[in-house]
This record gives C-alpha cells, structure tokens and sequence, in this order.
C-alpha cells in the first residue's frame, strides 16, 4: 500500500489516525500546498476538470464541471459569500465506504476541502456528518484543530492570502440529506426536503448563495490529484473512469470489507478475490452493486466492470460502489420488503408518488411475504414502480426505492409468485433471515 | 396577439397563453379542466403533488412524448401538450389513488362535502374504485382555537395550508411537523390560531382538513345556502365577500375574488365578523311605535306614532359604518345645518385633513401595494385596523427577492424556487409609530416611541436632517430606499387619533413626492364608509358633539334622529342632557347600543346580511352590497326607515318606494358621481341567489311542511331569492362560485379572463372624489407627551359590532401596558407587575387593571395601552399604582366570568339559532311593512 497504489487509504489508521504532523511527515498537505501556490483558482478548476475525477456519491457527475458552474465574482459583498459543504451524510444501506476515510484519515478530507475552496473561491465550509458517526465527529473535530492551529484553516493560510472557515455539522440523521438541496435546507435549519431545480446549488444554494456539495470520497481524491498529477491519476484505470475507488462487500461473504482498487474493478474480483466469496454452503442470488437504491444484477454479471458506464449497461448504477450480495437461502420479497421499509421510512413526504407510494408497495410486499398476497398484487407492485420512476418524483429518492424493487420483480418473479402460490414463505422453513 | 402571449397546443388545440405563466395557469386560462392540489393561484408553484401531470411531446412528429408537471413547466411558443393522453391521465388517476390510500370515507360528515376540491378533482381523474387493502394512517387532531376546526386524518399533503399560513400570511405558530406519509400540519401543541388570517385555511385547504368551526357547528351544505355578492364593513379595505344563508340564518362569510382588492383572501374579521348579525344584542323590535293589529306594525302605524315630527326641525346623526345613502338620504331630511357625518370633534379634525390630502389618483389598491418596492408606515397598526392591507404589504417585501430570482431566470410563479433565491433578501420596509404591530419583524428600519418622538422624526425627515441624532439611521436609510424606489407607498392612517401627529404625517406627503415623483399614498380611516362620509361634508356639517348640543339648546328642534350610530364620543352627561331637555331620541340600528337602551323610539334596521347599499373605501372605491336574505318584519333596511321618516316630516309621500326606485335614489344623491347605481342592463339579469341545485324547492322547508313554499318576492334590485333567475355568474357580482366539475372556490379560474386576472365581467371602478376643502388650523391642545397612552387594539376589537361576538370575547387576552425599558426602570416595574391606572378615555375617568409588558424596542420614555374593548384613539394616563392583591383577584375573578359567560353566550346562540330552524316563517317577505 503506497501513496501512489492507494492513494485513499494508504494513511487510514482507524485504531488512531495520524496527527497533522505524522499525517504531513506522509505527504499529507502537499497537495493543497501545491493548489494554493501553484495554481490560480480558475486554474485549479482546470486540473480538476482535466483530471476526470467524477462524483463518487452516486450520480458520477464531473468534478471540475460541476465547480465550473459557480459564479465568479471579482468582489463581494458583506452579504455575498460562496460555500463549499462536504457530504458526509452516509445514510445508503450497505453503504460504508466514507466512514472509513473520516474516521481513518480525517485530514485528509480537511486537506481537499481547503484544496476545493480554494478552487471555487469559498471562504466557508461545512462538513455535514451522518449524526450517527460519532467517533468520526469526534476525529474530525480534533483535526480541525490541529489545522486551525497549524494555519491550514482560517485566515491567510499559508501565507498564500486564502481565508477558509470549516465548520462541522452533525446531522439530526435522515436519508434524504444525501440529496444535496436537502442537505442544503437541513444545514439551513429548515426541513430537509429537496429543492425545486434550478436554481442548482452552484448559482443559489445555501443560504441562497452558490454552494458546491461534494461528496467525502470525491474530495479525498484531491490532495493526490494535485500531489501526483493527472498522467498519474488517469493511469490507474485507462480502460475506465480515472483515480481509484472504494469498492465494498456486505451480505453473507466470507469477508465483508472495503477495498481500494483501480477505478473498474470487475464485480467477481471485489466479491470473490476481495470478500472471499460466498460463505460456505451458500451460493450467490444476486447483488446491488452500489448500495440500496440500485438494480440487482446476477451470477451472470460477475465480469462487469464496475465503473459507471459499464454497471448502467448491466442494466444497473455504480451507485456507491458497495456491493450489498442476496445467497440463495435468503428470501429476495423480504430483502425487498426490508428496503422498501428504509424508503418509505426515510421518504420526506413532499411528493404523492414517493411519500404515498412507497408505504403501499411496503403494504404489498408485506401482504407478499406473509403469504397473503395475491397475483393482482404483482400487477399492483410494477404499476407502482412505473408510478414513482424518474421524471414523476420531486426528486431521486423513489425511483432510487423502485430500482431493488422492480429489478427483484424481474428477476425473482418466481419467489414472488411462489409466496402467493405456497400462501407463505418459501425461504421461512429454512434458515432465518434477517 | 398581444406582446406577452404566445401559442400553446393543447391536445392539438391551439391557444394562447400568457408567456409568463406557467403550464397549468395557461391551461386553466383557457378554460380546460387540470387536476391540481398544491398550485395556488396567489401562491404559484412548487411541484408537491404530481397531480397535474401532461404529456410533453418535443414536436408535432413526437407521438410518444414525456410527462411534465404543469405547474412547474414554463410556456414556450409552439409548445405541444396532452391532457388527454393516456399516460398523461393513468398517471394523474393513480395519484389520486395513492392519496386516496390515506383519505378517509367520512364525506358526509365533512364539512367540506359538496364543495370539495379533493371530490372534483377525484371525478375528473375518474378514480372510481378503491385499489388500496391497508390501514390507513391516523393522527391525533388539535384544537386550534375559535375559529378553525382540524381533522388531519383527511389530508393529502398538499403543503398549502403551511405555504399560506407560515409563507404567505407570516404566521409563526403553524408549521409542518413529521416525514413520510405522517406529515403533520399544525401547531406545536392546542391552541388559538394567532393569525389574524387563520380563516383562510379553510379555502386554501383542497378538502377537510381545515373547516370554519362557526360554519360547521350550524351547517348548511353549500348548495343550500342562498347567497349574496357583499362587501365587508368590519375596516376601510372593502374586500369583497360572499353571505351565505339558510333558514333566516347567516351561516358564514367566504372570499369573494376582487383582482384589485382582496384577491382570494379575506382576514379573520371579516370572515368571522359577521357572526354579530345572529347575536342576542340584534334588535328586532320597535320601540315607542304603537302596533294596532297584533300580527304586528304596518307603514300607517309608524306614520301615526311619528305625527309629532310632521313639520319639525330634527338633528341627524350620521355614521360611517352606515351605507352612503342612507347617509345621504339622513342628510337630506334634516338639511345641512342640522347634519352630523358621525364624527366625533376629535375625528372630524382627522377628516378635514383627510379630505384635504385625500387624491384619488395618488392612491392605490392592494394589488398595487403588493407591486411596491419600498413600504413607509407611519402610527397605524394596519396588521389589526386594515389586516388584508398588512398582508398585501407582505407581499411587496418580496419583490427583492422576486426581482433577483428574475434576474437568474426563475420566474417568480417558481415558489419555492424563489424563496430559496431570495433567501433574507426583502424590499424595504419602514415603520414609525406609537405602538408594535405585527409588521415589525419584517422592518428593515423600526422606529417606536411617542407621538412627540413621531412628529420630531417625520420633522427632521423633511428637513432631510440627518445630522448626529439617534434617528439619523433611520432618516438617512429611508431617504436612500425611497429615492431608489420605483413604486414606493406611502401608509398612514387615523388609529390613535393625534392630530398633531396626523398632521405632520400628512405633511410629509408633499416631501415624498419631491423625493420620488412615483410616490402613492394610503390613508387608512377606520370605517368602511369613511370615505363615504367624507364626500357628505360641507362647511355647515356639524360634529357629533355640537350637534348633540344643538339638539339640546335649540327650541326649535324636535329630536334627534341617530342612524347605526353607538356615538360613544358622548358622556354620560351628555345622554341625560338631552333626556331633560324633553327632546325625542330616535335610533335607527340593527344592534343595540347604550343609546338604544334610552331612545324614545327604536326602528331596527337590517345589518349588512339583510340589506342594500354602498361603501367607500379607502381608496374612494364605491362597492354595493345586496342582502343574503330579506328582512323579517319590522326589521327594515336603513333606507326604508329614512323614507318613512321623510313621509312622516313632510306628510307626503315619498317618490322612493321599494328597492325598485333605489337606483334613482342613488342618481339623485350622487350629483357628481357618474354614473355609479345600478344600470338596467344589470337589473334585468335577475340573478339566482341559491344555486341550481339547492335541495329541491319543495323539500327546502320540509322539516315544517312538505308542501311548497312560496317563493320570496324578488325586489328587482338584480338579484332573486330563489333557484330560478340568471346564473351566478352573468355578473362581477357572483353570489358564489360554481362551475360544472369544480364545486368548490377553484371554480373561480373558470370566470377570470385569465388565472389571476380580472373577472370576465369586470365593473368599471367607481371612484368619488371629494371636494370639501376645510379650512385647516392646528389644534394646540396636546397631552403631556409623557403620559399619552396610545390604545392598541386587536383586530376583534376594531368595531362596535365585533363586541358582541363570543367567540370574540373568547380571544381577550386582557389588558397590557406595554412600558419601554426606561419607564419600567424609573417606576420599579417589573415584566407581569399588575397595575392600576387611573386613566382619561376620551370621555371617561376610569380605573382600570393592567399587567405590565416591557417593549425594549420603545424609546425614550412611552407606553402604549392594549386593552380588550373596543374604544378609540389615544388615552391620557392619570397615574398608575402597583395594584393590590386582592384587586388583581377580582380583575382575574372577572375575567373569568367573562370568559365563562361567553362560553355559556356562545352556546345559547347556537341552540337559539338551531331551534329558529325549525320555526321559520314560511313566507319571508322582502319589501315594505304593508307587504304583508
């Protein structure tokens, strides 16, 4: 593990990450000391763009494109401000992958962070945390320290002239706040329900001002973007998307994990050369491959590459890169049942289709795994599905609910109709899930 | 093709569209049925529902298309969309069924049913079947005060009943609570509604969850209630209302769409205010009129018991609550001379320099405050005097906001798109006054002290001195917005009754205009036929006083003739004075008052429900009202009594008999007012004032008799009571809102030229102008600066009438003496101390208790008076002492009692209300007492 395999992770020491100067004694802060001195921040956005860094909180938008959106304004106002926030509101299902990087290497992110606000010309930050990651608060709060002190925060870092003012938010813990505008209303004080669009964040986002929500992984690929260079950064994967990836196993593998590899990684060497594979006894059904919200693949997709083109051909989304593995032993309508549960729970109740539909496909399914459902129930269960898809919602959260769902109709529509057919649970006899 | 419109197709169709609207608004523009929730005309967009879901197709080859949410899709030229298309309306019809997997099935005992929008909308997606096998989803309802009932278990989630009251209306004390499908609208735990909007819930809210508690506990299904188009007489607005009636009842007040005034939404006075007509305080006996049949008084009975005026001299008093002909017609039969407008000495200063600074043309309506960009108010407290003024006023601080999200292309229909935008940008607003309001908050410069402090600021403001003071910030930053401003307005008004401030205030006028040519004005008076009142001066007019007093010391003159006038500027003194000296008192009113209690003879007169007429606004609009229901003998409208009084005085008989000849009434008062009674054209259109579907005519009374009632004689003023006549809609004056498939208020895009425009059969503005021109002295009389108690009133305490209603009373919060940090220092005051203040009303010495709120935005020495009577003006404070124990007991003992005694009012009301229900007359006849 080096600094130029595993750029991500090579630093990470979850029993006691390293203190700013054992984190700089590793290169750490290079990075930004480059951005800052070396580069203009138009510049720095250039190098981004250049780069091919793509958002690694789902979606796989464009970094520097992103950024590029944001207006420049040679002065500003008293009340003008621009702001950089850091998602870390890691709330997807099987999903893990930030954690690690926030409790493991915690300057690393106040690093690309400093690195980014330089680039849009934010003087403020907030890192809006999962509520729940409390010892990750508790490491980053310490960090931020030590850089205010050692001057890599607050005024004049460096002595490059570059103000920035980061400030940690832990969040009362709602799903939704992965998506950005709500984030952005829950930093606000308001209710996290997401915003209508446009404006985009970048021209009028919090506090009604541009603001550039990232992701923590996304960030954490800066320092080495501008430490190492770009050849460097896209010579990890040049048959795929750039840099590398925290790939993730969860389900009954014989090692769940996280791994750093090269941007498209093959979904068999995560889950077989990484995880170990299945545990003994039992045999692969299906996979999410990028958390909760994506569609199942199968055995059969065990070579797909996992970066963002290659998983969305498979008929599915990288999503975060965690791959959440059904066996054979599992009953898929409950695994089904189980998320549906999470999104209707976590639905904001804005929108008609998200917040009415999802309790009454939990209703179906429900019925389903009970043994009480009827045929017409599927029929029921794909209307919904064509119900809350994309275009129909407010925003990404039920088509994202709809995706485990209607992938499992298609593809375990035997179970289902067994459950109907049988009057009960064809998995229940066996080992119990859950 | 006008500039800003631009063709659309719909379902192949073409139509034009306003480019600035969006989808759905030129959907509905044009007349085409589109199931929508959260879209609200007032309130624009914010995609909540789905409900309005349409194909999008990219050109005329694009069979397949894609969905689009109307409301939150922009118009552009050459746009192709579907209503009908089938993904279009499967979609549509499964939103309906995903909120109807909540809904309960308690229509028939909603008070929504029959005009719900939930309903219509339901039908028009033809969802027909229950798809959905679950449990529903219940919630724990509040009590959210007098006024507002809540059954949460209906709603949809529609987010418009907070948008209205937290985003619109500044509500504080309603949110949205919970996630998921358990989204919770309310307070934060039971308790009165503190806005003084709250009503508005009722017709924002798609369906029932929000119903109009005073409606719902003596209920009619709106298809029975017989309706009248009317204008409000609780303040100076004039928003148009709707009455509704059943069984001689009035059952409720709803909005009633004016483009340039109200809009959709009326304040809570004016939408509960009306409750004063069904009061135990209703006077609908005659006094000192001898009956000589016993089925009860006829025309030559009050002509007999009259003879004594025949020939005599009498002093009138007018009053501006009062329509402007009866007014008028007061004026008329006791000459010039011997007329009072029913303004006290105090008030009748105010409306010299009212009449002299009142421009028609510098004035403007409400929906041009909301267009204003820089707001100034000065001493009136127009959040409780004029509240649909203080939320239009609301409106106009948005356009910062509006104006910077245009700038970046939002449009500002794109609600909450916007709002994230605008984020604390907000127009500028200025107060300077003698009391808080409501307003405050929203104030970018906020300046409250006394009357001296007031006419001390608006001084140095016109001599731009913006030297070393402490209301240097404040001068320099109006100055500044107000030279920037392209429409600023300018709000003042009469509330607390100090002229020298008055004056100083409307001397700025001139100052205004020099700074920014574009500068309009509002003066608010406190009645809604002030304006009226104003036009009926002339040199001779007495005020209330001197007329009072002539009465008394004149031989020649007989009595006083007192019209809807509780003339409480008069001490008790003064009401004996006039007993002694052997002169008649006559009362004209339709509630009683402490001067009905004295009069010789009463003739009780028809409220506002029950009568014709017309008021003045503030903006010199003149408006006519027409009745809900007719009179009951002897109860006769204002006019019919003054007719019968100008018979009796002159012994001939009058050329204005029925309502018939009240058009020519009106020609022969308003000499120079063009053209403002009713035409021909307008009265031959005989509107139904029930609807088409009122419970069949013979069933109507069928809780008495199955046999049919004969229908109520039409009075030919346009409008018939009955089913039968023109529909509602062939006049501006609709008696209510119906249109096929839209059974509820939303019909009323159906008759708007375009969403949010002008009603298809728009009136032309009647405008009167006034002409008097007093001569204008100061008066130098001044209270001690230092003991000047302006007197705030809440909105419940604005009128007379409003005294009366329980549900009123129920509000009292008692009395409060508002203190700044200095007074409370130099007394030992404490926040919630009890006094007792020896106080100066304007015509009484009393003691009365006061608890003791610290203001800590007052300056200087100042305090302000809330008090829970009505009363007027500014009270001068004798002294004030920590009160006792024992006193403060019995003040609390007697606010208690109160209370309950309102309590127990509220419901002997209502059980007298629901027996008379079943006692109606068959017969009501309208028209003169000899109709019968």
């Amino acid at each position: 593990m080096t600094a130029l395999s595993h750029p991500l992770t090579y630093q990470v020491n979850l029993t006691s990450p390293k203190t700013l100067s054992a984190y700089c004694d590793d290169g750490g802060y290079q990075g930004a000391r480059i951005a800052l001195t070396q580069f203009s921040p138009e510049q720095a956005v250039e190098q981004v763009k250049a780069s091919g860094l793509k958002g690694r909180g789902g979606a796989g938008f464009p970094t520097g494109m992103k950024w590029s959106f944001v207006p420049r304004k040679a002065t500003k106002t008293e009340n003008e401000n621009t702001y950089l926030v850091c998602n870390a509101d890691e709330m997807e299902p099987g999903t893990f992958k930030d954690r690690l990087l926030l409790e493991g290497v915690p300057h690393q992110l106040i690093e690309a962070m400093v690195i980014a606000a330089y680039a849009i010309g934010a003087n403020k930050g907030y890192i809006f945390l999962r509520g729940e990651y409390h010892l990750a608060a508790q490491r980053i709060t310490h960090a931020l320290n030590e850089a205010k002190t050692a001057n890599w925060l607050g005024d004049n870092i460096q002595g490059t002239g570059f103000n920035f003012e980061l400030h940690l938010h832990t969040s009362a813990g709602r799903y939704i706040c992965g998506e950005e505008t709500a984030l952005i209303n829950a930093l606000e004080g308001k209710r996290a329900n997401p915003r209508a669009k446009p404006p985009f964040p970048q021209v009028a986002g919090l506090f009604g001002q541009p603001t550039i929500v990232n992701n923590v992984e996304t960030l954490c690929n800066l320092p080495h973007i501008f430490r190492h260079g770009i050849e460097w950064y896209q010579s990890h994967a040049p048959e795929s998307d750039a840099g590398t990836k925290i790939y993730g196993a969860c389900g009954r593998v014989a090692k769940p994990g996280l791994w750093e590899l090269p941007m498209g990684a093959p979904i068999g060497k995560v889950l077989n050369d990484c995880a170990g594979g299945m545990q003994s006894g039992l045999k692969l059904k299906g996979l999410l491959p990028g958390g909760a919200s994506t569609d199942f693949l199968l055995p059969q997709h065990l070579d797909v590459p996992m970066d963002y083109d290659h998983v969305a051909k498979a008929g599915s989304r990288l999503g975060t890169g965690g791959l959440i593995v059904l066996d054979d032993k599992q009953c898929p309508v409950a695994m089904v049942l189980n998320l549906l549960r999470f999104f209707a729970q976590e639905s904001c109740g804005w929108c008609t289709p998200c917040r009415d539909g999802t309790p009454w496909a939990v209703q179906l399914l429900e019925k389903i795994e009970q043994g009480k459902g009827q045929l017409a129930d599927i029929d029921e269960l794909y209307r919904l599905c064509d119900f809350m898809w994309i275009g129909k919602t407010h925003c990404a959260l039920a088509p994202g609910a709809v995706e485990p769902l209607r992938s499992a109709l298609n593809y375990f529509n035997d179970d289902f109709v067994q459950h109907i057919e049988l009057h009960h649970c064809p998995y229940h006899h066996g080992e119990r899930h859950g | 093709m006008a500039d800003n419109q631009l063709t659309i197709y719909i379902d192949n169709v073409p139509v034009l569209v306003n480019a600035n609207d969006n989808l759905l608004a030129g959907v509905l523009s044009n007349k085409f049925d589109l199931p929508y929730f959260c879209w609200h005309p007032a309130m624009g967009s914010v995609g909540a529902c789905r409900q309005c879901a349409v194909t999008l197709f990219q050109d005329e080859n694009d069979t397949r298309g894609r969905l689009a949410m109307a409301c939150t899709t922009p118009v552009f030229d050459g746009m192709r969309i579907s209503i009908k298309d089938l993904a279009a309306s499967e979609f549509r019809e499964q939103v309906i069924a995903a909120m109807m997997t909540n809904h309960p099935h308690d229509c028939p005992v909603c008070a929504e049913g029959g005009e719900c929008h939930l309903q219509d909308m339901t039908v028009m997606t033809g969802h027909t079947k229950r798809q959905y096998s679950g449990e529903k989803r219940t919630f724990v309802n509040q009590d959210l005060g007098q006024f507002v009932g809540h059954e949460m278990n209906r709603c949809i989630t529609c987010y418009r009943c907070v948008r209205f009251y937290h985003d619109y209306a500044g509500g504080q004390d309603f949110g949205v609570f919970g996630s998921k499908n358990q989204v919770y609208f309310g307070r934060h735990e039971d308790g009165q509604l503190e806005s003084e909007f709250s009503g508005n819930l009722v017709e924002v809210c798609p369906t029932g969850v929000f119903t109009n508690k005073l409606f719902s506990e003596h209920y009619a299904r709106k298809w029975d209630l017989q309706s009248a188009p009317s204008v409000c007489h609780l303040c100076s607005v004039g928003c148009n209302t709707s009455i509704g009636e059943r069984y001689g009842s009035v059952r409720r007040v709803v909005n009633r769409y004016k483009h340039d005034i109200n809009g959709y939404f009326l304040c809570d006075h004016g939408r509960y205010g009306i409750a004063h007509v069904n009061q135990q305080n209703r006077m609908t006996e005659t006094k000192g009129i001898a009956a000589s049949l016993p089925t009860g008084i006829s025309r030559t009975d009050v002509l007999k018991s009259l003879a004594w005026m025949n020939g005599q001299s009498l002093i009138g008093i007018g009053s501006s609550r009062s329509s402007l002909e009866a007014n008028a017609l007061l004026k008329q039969l006791v000459g010039n001379e011997q007329f009072s407008a029913g303004f006290s000495n105090k008030a009748f200063e105010l409306a010299k320099y009212h009449a002299h600074y009142f421009d028609a043309n510098k004035s403007v309506n409400l929906h041009q405050i909301e267009q204003a960009d820089c707001v100034f108010i000065v001493d009136e407290d127009i959040s409780q005097t004029a509240p649909r003024m203080a939320l239009s006023v609301r409106q106009a601080l948005r356009n910062k906001g509006i104006k910077k999200a245009e700038s970046m292309g939002i449009p500002q229909w794109q609600d909450s798109a916007v709002r994230t935008i605008a984020g604390e940008k907000k127009s500028p607003l200025f107060i300077l006054s003698s009391q808080p309001s409501k307003l405050d908050q929203e104030a970018e410069q906020l300046l409250l002290g006394s009357h001296l402090m007031i006419t001390e600021v608006l001084h140095q403001l016109i001599e731009q001195d913006v030297t070393a003071h402490h209301y240097c910030t404040f001068i320099k930053a109006f100055i500044h917005a107000w030279q920037h401003a392209k429409s600023p307005v300018f709000i003042c008004g009469w509330q607390h009754q100090n002229i020298k401030a008055f004056t100083h205030t409307l001397a700025c006028i001139e100052f205004l205009i020099a700074l920014n040519a574009n500068s309009r004005f509002v003066i608010v008076p406190p009645d809604a036929n002030t304006l009226g009142q104003l036009t009926l001066l002339d040199g001779k007019t007495l005020t209330v006083q001197q007329a009072w007093h002539l009465a008394i010391t004149n031989p020649d003159i007989a009595g006083v003739v007192v019209l809807e006038n509780e003339l409480n500027c008069l001490t008790e003194a003064d009401r004996d004075a006039l007993k002694h000296s052997g002169k008649k008192l006559l009362v004209i009113d339709h509630c009683h008052s402490e001067l009905s209690h004295i009069a010789d003879v009463v003739l009780p007169c028809a409220p506002i429900s029950e009568s014709h007429g017309h008021l003045v606004n503030y903006q010199g609009v003149i408006q006519h009202y027409f009745p809900a229901l007719p009179t009951q003998r002897p109860v006769q409208e204002n006019w019919q009594w003054l007719v019968l009084l100008a018979e009796a005085v002159t012994s001939s008989k009058s050329k204005w008999q029925g309502i018939k000849d009240f058009h020519q009434l009106h020609e022969q008062l308003a000499t120079d007012i063009d053209n403002w009674s009713i035409s021909t054209e307008e009265l031959a259109k005989n509107i139904a004032r029930e609807t088409p579907r009122v419970s069949g005519r013979t069933a109507k009374s069928a809780n008495q008799s199955v046999h049919e009632p004969k229908v109520t004689q039409s009075n030919d003023d346009g409008y018939r009571f009955s089913m039968e006549g023109g529909k509602a809609s062939l006049d501006a004056n609709m008696p209510y809102v119906w249109s096929p498939g839209w059974n509820s208020n939303q019909a009323i895009s159906k008759y708007q030229r375009q969403v949010n425009d002008e009603l298809i059969h728009k009136k032309d503005v009647k405008q009167v102008t006034i002409d008097y021109n007093p001569e204008l002295f100061e008066n130098s009389h001044q209270h001690t600066a230092e003991r000047q108690l302006p007197i705030m009133l809440a909105w419940y305490c604005q009128q007379y009438q409003s005294q009366c209603i329980p549900e009123f009373q129920l509000l009292h919060q008692g009395n409060q003496l508002l203190v700044s940090n200095e007074w409370a220092q130099r007394e030992h005051w404490q926040q919630g101390t009890w006094l007792e203040l020896d106080i100066d009303f304007n015509v009484e010495r009393k003691s009365i208790m006061a608890k003791v709120i610290i203001e800590p935005r007052f300056s200087g020495l100042h305090m302000a008076l809330k008090l829970d009577e009505y009363c007027a003006g500014t009270a001068e404070l004798n002294s004030a002492s920590i009160a006792s124990t024992s006193a403060i007991d019995k003040y609390l003992t007697a606010k208690e009692d109160q209370y309950q005694a309102a309590l127990a009012e509220k419901q002997a009301t209502l059980v007298r209300l629901k027996q008379k229900d079943q006692y109606i007359p068959i017969r009501l006849v309208a028209g003169g007492l000899d109709d019968a």
